[in-house]
């Protein structure tokens, strides 16, 4: 039926609008959509017109003004291809388009990217802090840290995958304001895989490595001036549970008893008061189970009895001395080609699993 | 409508004395299809190059055409500008079933080109040679600065940009007044 309606009462820019909103909401491709539009209109409309109100739809402007101009201005591309081509900048050339204009601005703030490197050290002793982003590598004065840390709040929201994350805090206020930042960043997960953090306040460390995803986080570094670190807390985070690669040497001293929530790791390194042979027994178990590579290395604060821990080993050959460092034993792994190799320090014992030496010449020749 | 008969040479068929492995089956003729820009000017390509283009290996996946139903229905891109559409077509033969190469520096340096490329190949989706695209627009900025950038990506400056748009919304708002004074007019 023909409609009855005055041309004109369909043909303003308005309706228009709303025809190609149609268009999008149907998923019409845009050139479809407008000969269509031609077709029912009867009139010659302008293309560049009408795909650019296509794409602001698109794009989530539920109002978009008629075109300003058509200019060619990359600016104008569709948000996606925008987002390609920030895609292939680094760090310090999305600093220098993000001060080009508004919608570039936008563009780089909402980019998902992937970092190499994060790291913010505020050191007390020093004048100035360090930020390293990448390839952006910069020092900045205590006191100017606020819009840095703006910058590196949008950042790491924006960021889908952090390979390396490196923090040391003081008690400065810039410090403070790192961890509000990270607070505000964190209300979604952060996908970090290397963790190494630094901190006065050992509580902010961990409640820092908690906004982390646990499972994507492979690799903790904890370290702690004074040593106060808590184990027990840090025990419980499933981030902890989750990770293949612990280092607290620094973070705290404990009893050998919690060394039993360390034996799923691939590589740890902590520091005990004394060890006992029977938890020695459990780390060599524990190096026996799973295949692969592993190092686990455990400082000790207090002197251990050499023989007492060799002799529950059941380890009685040694393999050699490298001269008055240390005394080291392997023992080769049935049913595999890995070894077990022992290394006995004057205050750290050092347990791995690794290819037999045999083995490994062989593959060398 | 004249035509340049993109990639002729390779739909031309098979010598039967030519062929060194005479007991393999025999080869199947590859299909051509027909595209067209603004300027009107036909470009013959083959099936095989068209499959880089995701839009219009989706339009033809199930036309079946035989060449003359192709030849007399060429796909019309009022959109692409003629010399960009064949600046596509070339490449798209060149890289006929072929790996694509993680650098392609055959693209074009004038920015005004390459932005006109970059809204035809996102258009026909074509998925690689969009990557080669965005890798070049990006590379134009290098070490730049945002002034500099502003110029080479032909970028108003915001407060250009505002007035323009403001000038823009008023010119808007004078039409709509005008053809409504218009409609009254036939409706009287």
């Amino acid at each position: 039926m023909p409609c009855k309606l005055p041309e004109s009462a369909y043909s303003n820019p308005e309706t228009i609008q709303k025809f190609v909103l149609y268009d999008v909401l149907q998923g019409i491709p845009p050139d479809i959509g407008f000969q269509r539009l031609c077709k029912t209109l009867r009139q010659n409309l302008d293309y560049p017109k009408y795909e650019y109100l296509y794409y602001q739809f698109y794009n989530g402007n539920p109002e978009p003004d008629m075109p300003k101009s058509f200019s060619k201005s990359f600016s104008d591309l569709p948000m996606e291809l925008l987002d390609g081509i920030v895609g292939n900048l680094n760090l310090k050339q999305r600093f220098r388009v993000r001060r080009v204009c508004q919608n570039l601005r936008d563009v780089i703030d909402q980019h998902k990217s992937r970092l190499k490197i994060f790291k913010v050290s505020f050191d007390c002793e020093k004048r100035w802090n360090i930020l390293k982003v990448d390839d952006l590598d910069q020092k900045f004065l205590k006191k100017s840290y606020k819009k840095t840390l703006k910058l590196l709040g949008n950042f790491l929201k924006t960021s889908s995958h952090v390979e390396s994350f490196e923090l040391k805090l003081d008690n400065s206020e810039g410090s403070k304001s790192v961890l509000n930042m990270l607070r505000d960043v964190s209300m979604t997960s952060l996908n970090v895989e290397n963790a190494k953090i630094s901190a006065i306040n050992t509580d902010e460390a961990l409640e820092i490595l908690g906004f982390f995803e646990p499972g994507e986080l492979k690799k903790i570094e904890l370290q702690s001036e004074r040593g106060n670190g808590n184990v027990r807390k840090l025990v419980e985070m499933e981030q902890f549970k989750l990770a293949e690669s612990v280092d607290i040497r620094k973070f705290r001293v404990f009893d050998s008893e919690l060394l039993e929530k360390f034996l799923h790791f691939k590589r740890f390194v902590v520091k005990v008061n004394s060890i006992s042979k029977e938890n020695a027994l459990r780390l060599k178990n524990a190096i026996l189970e799973d295949s692969g590579p592993q190092i686990l290395s455990v400082s000790l604060r207090e002197q251990y009895d050499l023989v007492e821990i060799l002799d529950h080993l059941e380890i009685d050959e040694e393999s050699g001395d490298e001269g008055f460092n240390y005394t080291y034993f392997t023992q080769k792994i049935p049913n595999s080609s890995e070894e077990i190799r022992l290394e006995f320090h004057v205050a750290e014992i050092n347990f791995s699993r690794r290819i037999s030496n045999n083995v490994f010449i062989s593959l060398l020749f | 409508m004249s035509s340049t008969e993109q990639g002729t040479s390779s739909a031309a068929p098979a010598e039967p004395t030519t062929a060194p492995e005479s007991a393999a089956a025999p080869e199947v003729p590859e299909s051509f299809y027909y595209v067209h820009g603004k300027d009107k000017v036909v470009h013959k390509v083959s099936a095989g190059a068209l499959q880089h283009s995701a839009l219009i290996h989706g339009m033809i996946s199930n036309l079946g055409y035989t060449e003359e139903q192709a030849k007399a229905n060429p796909f019309p891109f009022e959109n692409i500008d003629g010399d960009i559409l064949q600046m596509v077509v070339d490449w798209c033969n060149q890289h006929k079933g072929k790996p694509t190469p993680p650098e392609d520096t055959n693209l074009p340096k004038q920015k005004e080109k390459l932005f006109d490329l970059v809204l035809a190949v996102n258009y026909l989706e074509i998925k690689e040679l969009l990557t080669y695209c965005c890798k070049q627009v990006a590379m134009m900025v290098k070490g730049k600065s945002p002034e500099e950038i502003r110029e080479i990506w032909m970028i108003p400056t915001d407060a250009e940009d505002e007035a323009a748009e403001k000038e823009a919304k008023k010119r808007a708002g004078k039409e709509a007044a005008g053809e409504t004074a218009a409609a009254a007019g036939d409706a009287k």
